[in-house]
C-alpha cells in the first residue's frame, strides 16, 4: 500500500472523525482550529506507531474555549488503543505530580476537561503559548534549558520497593534486557523491510555488539525518569518553566534514553548544541555516563531507523525517495555514535536540502507551525 | 587500615552522599584498604575498591536485615565502620560495631530527618530551625529517633561545622567532646563548553523563596544601585512562595529590565551564573550555607553575606569575603557600591577565598583531616 493510499486513509479518518468530533466539542464548549497542524503533512506516518505509552489512534487538535476564547489542545479518540493511551497520559501526569520520591517535576499543561461522549474520550488541556520555541533561544539557553530538563528526569529514581510498586503500574520499567531485545527487534523488522541494504545490515550488526558488550552500563543507569520522545515540540519553554506535552512517553528506564533522542533529534537541527551535551557529559559525568549515552543514541536510533524503514513499501515518489534519504543519514548517524566522532557537517547540510527538497508543502508548512524550521 | 564506608546513596544515584563516597574511595585507596557497602542495584566501579552493594528492592526490614548481614560479612579485619549519616545504615553499623567491636565513626552531613521533613513538605524551616523546634509526623520523629540512637552509640561523630557541632549536640543529647569538625570538600567545578565570563556589575542571590530571607530588601537595593550603576543587573534563582510577591514588587519598581528570576536551575548552570557575577549574596537562611560559600569560592566569585557563627567559620571580612552586620538595603547599598567601585579589593577577596579552600576545604585538606581522625581512633 503506497503513500497516497495511506495518506488517503489517514486523511478520510480525520475527515470522518472531525465530522463527528465538532458538534460533541460543540455542545461541551469548544470550537476547533480551521487549521489542524497537528495531522496534516506526515503525520500519517507517525500514527499508531509509538515504543512507549500505546499506540492507538488519535486526534491531537486544537482550538479554544468559547467562554473565554482560551486556546486548547484536544486529545480524542474513539479507538480501543487510543482511549487507552489517553487514559494513560492523564494517569502518569497524576502519578508524577504525586510521587513523594521525585524532588522536581515538570510543569504540566492544567487540564480543562477528561469525558466520555458517546464512544469518544476527549482530554481537554490548554494550549501553552510560546513566545519564543525552543529552537530560537540562544545555544547557551537551550543547553542549560536542555539541561535543566535532564535533571529534573534524573533526579526521580526509583530504587526501592516501595517506589517500585508506585511507578510499575503507571510508568512501567525498562531494563537492560528490554532495551536489547527491543533492538533486536529493530534490526530484524529494519533488515527485513530493507533487504539489499548492507550498510543497514552491517551498521545495525555493529551497534547490535556494541550494545550486547554494554549491558551493564545500560543496566547501571536504569531505573531512572525517562521519556523516550524527549524533543522540542514535546515541550513547551514558558519564561523559564518546562511544560511536559505528552506525559504517555514517560517510564523508568536508563537515564540517557530521553538524552539521546534529543541528542539525534539535534543532529539535524542543532548539531553545535548536540556536541556541546556529548562533551558536558563526558567532561562532568566520567567514561560510564558518556558511554550509557552513546548507547542510548544508538538504541534510538535503531527505533528512528525501523520507523524509516518501515514506510518504504507504503510510500512512492518524493516520499519513498525521502524515506531512503533518511535511512541513509541516519546510518551515518549511528556510525558516527558508534566511532565516536562529529556527524560531518557536510551531511547535515545535504540532508537538509533534501528534506526541503523533497517535503511535500504541507509537511513543510506543517514543520513551520511547529517552529521546526 | 581496613575501613569500610557504609553508605545509603551511591553512583548512579545522583543525590549526596553518593558524589562525594565515590570521591572519598578514590582518595582513600591509595593509602587504606577500602570496602564500599551501599544500598544499590547496579554501582558504578572503583579500581581497588571493593564495591558490596545491597539491593534497595526489597521491603524495608528485609533490606535492612541483608545490609546489616552484608556489614557483618565485610567487617573481617577492619579497623573502623565510616558510616555516612542515614538511619538505613546507622543502625545497621552501630549493630555491627557492638558484635565486632569494631569502631564506628557517623559523618553528619544533613540532618535526615529535616530532609524527610521537607521532601513531604512538613517544614519549611532551615535546617538549624527545624532541629530547634522540631516536628514532623510519625516517620520522621523516628527517624529522628534512630539517628539519637545511632549517633549515641558512635565513637564519634563528624559535623560540616563548628556551628553544627552546637546544633547536633543540642538537638540530639549528645557531648560535644564526641563531636568533630571535618569541613566538607568542594564539589566538582563544572567543565561548561562556553565560557563564563565575568559580566560587569552582575549579581546573584540563589536561595529559597520564602518570606523569612527578606528578599525585598536586595529589590530594593537594586533600585538604589541603578542611581550611581545603571547597568546593576540581580539575578535570583531558586523557588518559593514569596516568588510571586517578589515579582510584583519588581514590577512595581519598574525593575524588569534589572531583575530576573530564574527558578530552578541545573548544576552546569547554577556554576555559570555564579562564575559570571560579580557578586554573590549569601543568605545564611540558605540550606546549605558551608557549601554554597565553598562553592562561590570555587568560582571565585566575591561573597557578601552576614556575620553570624556559621558564617564566620568560613569567611574572613575583609579577607575571603564581606560580612555585614545586617540584611538592609542600605548596609547592602553600601557594601554592593563599595566592590563595585574596587575592582582590586575584588580580587583580594577572591584570592582569599581561592587560599581558604586551599587551607580549609580542598580535598587534601579533608583527607589528610579524616586520616587524623581514622589514626587518633586505631586500636
Amino acid at each position: 500500500m503506497k503513500t497516497v493510499d495511506n495518506k488517503q486513509i489517514w486523511d478520510e479518518y480525520c475527515k470522518s472523525e472531525l465530522k463527528v468530533i465538532t458538534p460533541i466539542l460543540s455542545k461541551l464548549g469548544f470550537t476547533l482550529d480551521q487549521i489542524q497542524v497537528h495531522i496534516g503533512g506526515e503525520r500519517y506516518l507517525m500514527a499508531i506507531k509509538r515504543d512507549v505509552g500505546g499506540g492507538g489512534k488519535k486526534l491531537v487538535l486544537t482550538g479554544h474555549r468559547n467562554i473565554d476564547g482560551k486556546r486548547v489542545i484536544i486529545k480524542i479518540s474513539r479507538d480501543i488503543a487510543g482511549i487507552e493511551e489517553i487514559k494513560h497520559e492523564r494517569k502518569c501526569r497524576d502519578v508524577l505530580q504525586n510521587i513523594n520520591f521525585a524532588y522536581r517535576t515538570f510543569f504540566s499543561p492544567e487540564e480543562l476537561l477528561f469525558t466520555k461522549q458517546k464512544s469518544h474520550i476527549i482530554f481537554i488541556t490548554t494550549y501553552i503559548e510560546e513566545r519564543t520555541a525552543f529552537l530560537q533561544h540562544s545555544m547557551q539557553d537551550q543547553f542549560f534549558l536542555a539541561m535543566r530538563a535532564f535533571e529534573v528526569q534524573e533526579s526521580v529514581h526509583a530504587t526501592t520497593s516501595s517506589h517500585t510498586k508506585i511507578i510499575s503500574k503507571t510508568f512501567g520499567l525498562t531494563s537492560a534486557k528490554n532495551y536489547l531485545d527491543s533492538f533486536d527487534m529493530f534490526e530484524s523488522e529494519s533488515k527485513d523491510s530493507d533487504p539489499n541494504n548492507n550498510d543497514l545490515a552491517l551498521t545495525f550488526n555493529k551497534a547490535n555488539n556494541f550494545l550486547h558488550q554494554n549491558k551493564n552500563i545500560i543496566e547501571q543507569y536504569c531505573d531512572f525518569l525517562t521519556h523516550s520522545d524527549f524533543v522540542p515540540h514535546n515541550l513547551r519553554v514558558v519564561d523559564r518553566d518546562i511544560y511536559l506535552l505528552d506525559y504517555s512517553a514517560l517510564h523508568f528506564g536508563n537515564k540517557y534514553e530521553s538524552f539521546g533522542r534529543f541528542s539525534n533529534y539535534m543532529a539535524i537541527y542543532n548539531p553545535e548544541l548536540r556536541m556541546a551535551l556529548f562533551d558536558y557529559v563526558k567532561k562532568n559525568r566520567g567514561e560510564e555516563e558518556y558511554l550509557s549515552l552513546r548507547l542510548m543514541c544508538i538504541y534510538k536510533l535503531g527505533f528512528i531507523l525501523k520507523f524509516h524503514t518501515g514506510t518504504l513499501a507504503n510510500t512512492a515518489g518524493n516520499m519513498n525517495e525521502l524515506s531512503k534519504e533518511r535511512i541513509g543519514f541516519w546510518i551515518h548517524v549511528m556510525e558516527s555514535v558508534l566511532d565516536d566522532k562529529p556527524v560531518p557537517e557536510e551531511l547535515v547540510k545535504k540532508h537538509h536540502q533534501a528534506l526541503s527538497s523533497l517535503r511535500s508543502e504541507e509537511e513543510i508548512r506543517r514543520q513551520k507551525e511547529l517552529k521546526q524550521i | 587500615m581496613k575501613i569500610i564506608i557504609a553508605t545509603p546513596l551511591y553512583p548512579p544515584d545522583i543525590a549526596e552522599p553518593a558524589p562525594y563516597v565515590k570521591e572519598l574511595a578514590k582518595n582513600l585507596r591509595h593509602k587504606h584498604d577500602i570496602t564500599v557497602v551501599a544500598y544499590a542495584n547496579n554501582p558504578e566501579k572503583i579500581s581497588r575498591v571493593k564495591i558490596v552493594a545491597v539491593s534497595k528492592r526489597d521491603w524495608l526490614p528485609v533490606r535492612l536485615i541483608k545490609y546489616t548481614l552484608a556489614l557483618y560479612k565485610a567487617s573481617k579485619g577492619t579497623d573502623v565502620i565510616y558510616v555516612q549519616n542515614g538511619p538505613s545504615v546507622d543502625f545497621p553499623a552501630i549493630i555491627v560495631g557492638k558484635i565486632t567491636g569494631i569502631n564506628v565513626i557517623i559523618r553528619f552531613s544533613h540532618d535526615k530527618a529535616w530532609e524527610r521533613a521537607v521532601q513531604l513538605r512538613l517544614t519549611d524551616k532551615n535546617q538549624e530551625e527545624f532541629l530547634k523546634y522540631s516536628n514532623g509526623n510519625l516517620q520522621v520523629r523516628l527517624i529522628m529517633a534512630l539517628q539519637k540512637f545511632a549517633f549515641r552509640q558512635a565513637l564519634l561523630i563528624t559535623a560540616p561545622s563548628v556551628y553544627l557541632t552546637t546544633i547536633i549536640a543540642n538537638a540530639y543529647k549528645i557531648e560535644k567532646k564526641r563531636i568533630i569538625v571535618l569541613y566538607n570538600p568542594p564539589e566538582k567545578e563544572q567543565i561548561l563548553p562556553f565560557t563564563s565570563a565575568i559580566i560587569p556589575y552582575q549579581i546573584l542571590i540563589h536561595t529559597s523563596l520564602i518570606k523569612e530571607k527578606k528578599l525585598q530588601e536586595i529589590i530594593y537595593a537594586v533600585l538604589l544601585l541603578k542611581k550611581d550603576f545603571p547597568s546593576t543587573k540581580l539575578i535570583v534563582a531558586g523557588i518559593g512562595q514569596e516568588e510571586t510577591n517578589l515579582k510584583k514588587l519588581v514590577q512595581e519598581l519598574d525593575l524588569h529590565d534589572s531583575v530576573s528570576f530564574i527558578g530552578h536551575v541545573s548544576r552546569a548552570e547554577s556554576w555559570h551564573i555564579r562564575k559570571s557575577s560579580q557578586i554573590y549574596l549569601q543568605n545564611p537562611k540558605n540550606e546549605d550555607t558551608p557549601c554554597d560559600i565553598i562553592n562561590t569560592f570555587v568560582a571565585e566569585t566575591t561573597l557578601i553575606t552576614i556575620k553570624n557563627d556559621m558564617t564566620s567559620e568560613a569567611v574572613v571580612n575583609g579577607e575571603s569575603g564581606i560580612l555585614t552586620e545586617n540584611w538592609n538595603r542600605s548596609e547592602l547599598v553600601s557594601v554592593i557600591s563599595q566592590l563595585f567601585k574596587d575592582h582590586e579589593m575584588r580580587k583580594k577577596l577572591s584570592g582569599g577565598g581561592q587560599r581558604t579552600l586551599s587551607e580549609k576545604f580542598s580535598w587534601e585538606t579533608h583527607i589528610h583531616n579524616l586520616n587524623l581522625i581514622l589514626e587518633s581512633i586505631k586500636k
